[in-house]
């Protein structure tokens, strides 16, 4: 495989790959996000070093040396590969962010449906506690009659202790529930935020690297400029040694 | 012969256990029983226990005020302990589905935990980039700006739109680190409210799980609470020397009150037949000292129990025991059909059947001998468990080879 087909084939795996992470379904799972990102890392990373010597690269070439253009081509798919590699971490990113949103949602909607248990818990503590009240009553009046009731309504007495205590419970989770409602709205809001604001960071990023694509375009015409002022056809073709002095400096600075 | 400790006895459970070793072991067996109960049951929901309570409190009205008069309530506390603990076993089964569904709310809000927004392509180091070839582009022009040459002209333009693309592409770094920034922003939101919205899950689950605990307490409280009320209104006979009561050709010392409407009630529903007819003239206490308070007459164990997956054992671990008790012309009879799972030398799954039979003993605990269906010989103990529901049984047989000679677990009844 030559080496002007590796970042092509990259190009295609990453599509591929990422193509098929986020068509899985909105749940993209953390391992594949993980990959995704440590793909971006790395292709940002070999785009970036490469970027980096592109001057230094083409400053000591002549006009016409196909090596320039070669270079300058190899930065230009290398910025397509981590670009590529990006935009696929950033829909990735995306679609696991929707599926939070609807997960979310999906919670909140269950977590709405049981509030009225939180009533219903509290009314039925209410009647529980009243029917031992009942009984305590009753028993009370028995043993007036028969002092020796008296172990049958300490624990009568002992019941109703530990159902006010479950009553006091009941308040709690009833208080619980409503809090909980309230912060899960708050998420569900800023699931949505952070989704809206992800698709807004992929379009940025899908300006930047039409910018990118774009500049390298132009460098490559300025190279076949700087060819054409010196006489050459194209600093691709067979070189020709240019005379001395056509182009100012003949040396990029 | 190897015999099996006590369930409650045992190594399982500190001997000579107290009201509170009990009430531990209720614990545990309703744990393991409303746990089961919870996810075998359609039943757990909140119709289900409210049924059991509205059964539990139309039942009998009356039990308390009654108290004041009457000498014997066994058969109305144990209908309405049953019916209590139909009630909290319900109850309870409610209360951890509620648990489960709001840790599993607790659980998803754990693990929806994102991690940090990655700076994949930091805008600072790709403006120190575009800053370079500006700047390089800036230095070339400004090299062939005074260059009349018209062949440089089309180099001058190259330049000049290399500058303008890199002029934007530095507009559009920025643009894109300010959405980035956005985004890293929306995310700390994010976590900040997910972490806040654990709090009231979290206490929710407290709650719950202290109701689901008080509920456990409350179900012993009232096995407890009706044992209670069958004994003091018993004690009082002891002291009053009730006037014998005949029926049906058995003399009965003190018959329960029957409901109104209730149909009359005999030897298993719960009276206690002290003085058969044709016995001594003199007529026993109820509660004779041997046997504690609320203790095991025969209709105590009388009934369909069964071991519950999950339950209680010592020694060989039960698939399934299914035993029914009976009580027919003051004998105890009953058969048992087990399963086990293999144990020690037994390398397969066994199957036990037996029967037993014998009169009733005065002593909380009931040993009658055995006979399993090929013949050999053995004895089971039939222990009550803390609550009016469970059964501790604890039996052993002559070897046989490739067959389980002991076992030892609690049953629920049926």
């Amino acid at each position: 495989m030559s080496a002007r087909l590796l970042p092509t084939v990259c190009l295609v795996s990453i599509y591929l790959v990422g193509g098929a992470s986020i068509g899985s379904a909105q749940n993209v799972t953390p391992e594949a996000l993980a990959a995704a990102q440590a793909t971006a890392e790395k292709t940002e990373k070999d785009w970036f070093a490469q970027a980096q010597r592109l001057d230094a690269k083409l400053a000591p070439l002549l006009p016409c040396d196909a090596t320039a253009k070669k270079a300058i081509q190899d930065v230009s798919h290398a910025s397509d590969v981590r670009v590529t590699a990006l935009m696929n971490y950033l829909r990735m990113a995306s679609a696991q962010a929707a599926g939070q949103t609807q997960a979310a949602r999906r919670l909140l909607a269950t977590e709405e449906s049981q509030a009225p248990e939180a009533a219903d818990e509290r009314t039925d503590a209410a009647l529980e506690r009243s029917a031992i009240e009942a009984q305590n009553a009753n028993l009370a009046a028995s043993f007036n009659a028969r002092p020796g009731l008296a172990d049958a309504r300490n624990a009568l007495g002992e019941i109703n202790d530990i159902a006010a205590r479950r009553t006091t419970f009941a308040d709690q989770e009833a208080s619980g529930r409503d809090r909980g409602l309230a912060a899960l709205r708050d998420l569900v809001t800023a699931y949505q935020n952070r989704e809206a604001a992800l698709k807004q960071e992929t379009d940025a990023f899908q300006a930047e690297s039409t910018r990118w694509s774009t500049y390298y375009s132009v460098r490559l015409s300025r190279a076949q400029a700087e060819c054409t002022a010196v006489g050459g056809g194209s600093p691709s073709a067979p070189a020709r040694t240019p005379a001395k002095g056509a182009v100012k400096g003949k040396k990029k600075q | 012969m190897r015999r099996p400790r006590s369930l409650t006895r045992g190594r399982r459970f500190s001997r000579g256990g107290t009201l509170r070793t009990l009430a531990g072991i209720l614990a545990v067996v309703t744990a393991v029983i409303t746990a089961m109960v919870t996810v075998s049951s359609a039943q757990s929901n909140r119709d289900a226990y409210r049924d059991a309570f509205k059964a539990w409190r139309q039942g009998d009205l009356n039990l308390e005020r009654d108290a004041a008069a009457s000498t014997d309530l066994s058969s109305r506390t144990e209908a309405d302990a049953a019916a209590a603990a139909r009630y909290t076993t319900a109850r309870s089964a409610y209360l951890r589905a509620a648990v489960a569904q709001n840790n599993a709310s607790v659980q998803w809000l754990t693990t929806a935990r994102l991690a940090p927004e990655p700076d994949l392509a930091p805008a600072v180091d790709l403006q120190r980039l575009v800053a370079q070839s500006t700047e390089q582009v800036a230095t070339q022009i400004a090299t062939y700006a005074d260059d009349s040459d018209p062949a440089l002209q089309p180099v001058r333009q190259s330049l000049a739109r290399e500058r303008s693309a890199l002029v934007a592409l530095s507009g559009a770094i920025n643009d894109r680190q300010t959405a980035a920034t956005k985004a890293a922003g929306a995310w700390i939101v994010v976590e900040q409210t997910r972490v806040r919205a654990m709090e009231p899950y979290e206490a929710m689950a407290g709650a719950l799980r202290g109701e689901a605990s008080g509920l456990d307490q409350e179900a012993l409280a009232w096995a407890e609470y009706y044992r209670k009320l069958a004994e003091d209104t018993r004690a009082v006979v002891t002291t009053t020397t009730p006037s014998p009561t005949t029926v049906s050709g058995v003399r009965i010392n003190n018959p329960a009150r029957n409901p109104s409407g209730a149909a009359p009630a005999d030897a298993a529903g719960g009276v206690r037949v002290n003085n058969p007819a044709g016995g001594t003239t003199a007529p026993r206490p109820n509660s004779p000292a041997t046997a504690p308070p609320g203790g095991s007459s025969g209709s105590r164990f009388v009934g369909a129990w069964a071991y519950q997956m999950g339950g209680l054992y010592h020694g060989p671990e039960p698939d399934v025991v299914n035993l029914v008790v009976k009580e027919e012309g003051g004998m105890l009879t009953g058969t048992v059909d087990a399963r086990f799972w293999p144990f020690g030398d037994i390398k397969t799954v066994t199957s036990l059947r037996f029967e037993f039979s014998g009169a009733p003993g005065t002593g909380r605990v009931q040993s009658l001998p055995l006979v399993t269906a090929d013949g050999a010989k053995g004895s089971i103990e039939l222990i009550p468990g803390p609550a009016f529901n469970l059964l501790e049984i604890n039996f052993f047989t002559d070897r046989r080879p490739g067959k389980m000679t002991y076992g030892n677990m609690m049953l629920l009844r049926r």
